[in-house]
């Protein structure tokens, strides 16, 4: 398989990706699974720590797994964010989802 | 691009092995609505009949049977119908008469087909999303057009994928319900970030693989799946194995 890089106006890009447990025991797995942890804070709100922070808060993409759960991104930090799951009421709900995060490894943006 | 100006490009990192992004975007199609407009018994004429079709290619063939003294077609579209039923009318019957009659011969026998009436008329609403061909209207030998009409307000059409077409393919299963299929597997199940574009609607992921992306999309009451359009980013890797933090 020939590879084909991603391109980004802006420097250092990175991305990530993971997928949470969040019912139950709340557990991450996906594909950078070992590149952050999880914190389950109380029903419906998640942190995920970076083991290597951003330079710039990056941006994130929740999306529910779970039946009638709307993700909300609580915060966004260089080191962490914030995943909050409620339902379709507005009220915090354990659920399952996933999330992508991108954000830049330079202070400034292009 | 304005001349002389060019936007700076630099490679997107990601602490996995070969990670692959993949987007696509899905725009939803629409269930067929017609319009069958009847005559009045006095403006028909024996065995006029109305080829109807359902989304899946099924039809049902109704035919104009005054007093019960009609015989069905001799028309080759009205006998390579799936289903075939009498419209039974009686002389001096109103239109609206014959619009019932038709909802009570065919209600319940073509599947995925609702009928409304609605004084002379029936409205036929497809059940599924997707492309349906138009009713055929004829007398009963077929060489004419018959007293029965109709019209399209809804034209089926199917969901289809606007972007990244090269990159997988797109299959409605049912109502709401979405599976992208990736033109190349992933090695390890990848992650989805999806976004509705239609107004209040709630997508999820309703399964994922190496392979396959299951989308289901609701309203905002939850419930049974609702069609709507949505964006999918897929982030996933073409290594096997998770690479330490």
């Amino acid at each position: 398989m020939s590879s084909k890089q991603v391109l980004c106006p802006q420097r250092e890009m990175r991305l990530m990706s993971v997928k949470v447990d969040g019912t139950g025991t709340a557990a991450l797995s996906g594909t950078c699974s070992n590149n952050m942890t999880l914190t389950d804070n109380g029903t419906g709100d998640y942190t995920l720590t970076y083991n290597l922070p951003f330079l710039r808060a990056p941006e994130i993409v929740a999306t529910a797994i779970t039946d009638n759960i709307y993700c909300k991104i609580g915060a966004s930090a260089v080191g962490s964010c914030q995943i909050l799951t409620e339902n379709l009421s507005g009220a915090a709900t354990d659920a399952d989802f996933h999330v992508i995060i991108i954000g830049s490894d330079t202070a400034d943006a292009q | 691009m304005t001349a002389g100006y060019s936007v700076r490009k630099f490679p997107i990192k990601s602490p996995q092995f070969k990670p692959r992004l993949m987007t696509f975007g899905v725009t939803t199609g629409h269930a067929q609505v017609e319009t069958l407009t009847f005559p009045a018994v006095a403006g028909a004429t024996q065995g006029d009949f109305v080829v109807l079709y359902n989304e899946a290619g099924q039809s049902i063939a109704a035919y104009i049977d005054i007093d019960a003294a009609g015989t069905a077609p001799t028309s080759p579209l009205y006998t390579a119908a799936t289903y075939k039923v009498a419209i039974s009318v009686a002389t001096g019957d109103l239109a609206a008469a014959v619009a019932t009659a038709f909802r009570t011969a065919v209600n319940g026998v073509l599947p995925d087909v609702t009928f409304t009436l609605a004084s002379a008329t029936c409205i036929c609403t497809q059940d599924i999303v997707g492309d349906c061909s138009n009713a055929v209207l004829k007398n009963s030998d077929g060489t004419g057009v018959g007293s029965i009409t109709n019209s399209v307000g809804t034209e089926g059409l199917a969901a289809v994928m606007t972007t990244g077409g090269y990159d997988g393919t797109l299959t409605q299963t049912a109502t709401g319900v979405y599976t992208i299929t990736f033109e190349r597997p992933f090695l390890r199940i990848p992650e989805y970030g999806i976004t509705t574009v239609t107004d209040n609607r709630v997508p999820r992921i309703s399964s994922g693989t190496v392979s396959t992306l299951v989308v289901e999309v609701s309203n905002l009451s939850g419930g049974a799946t609702i069609d709507g359009s949505f964006h999918v980013l897929v982030v996933g890797s073409d290594a096997k194995d998770a690479i330490r933090g």
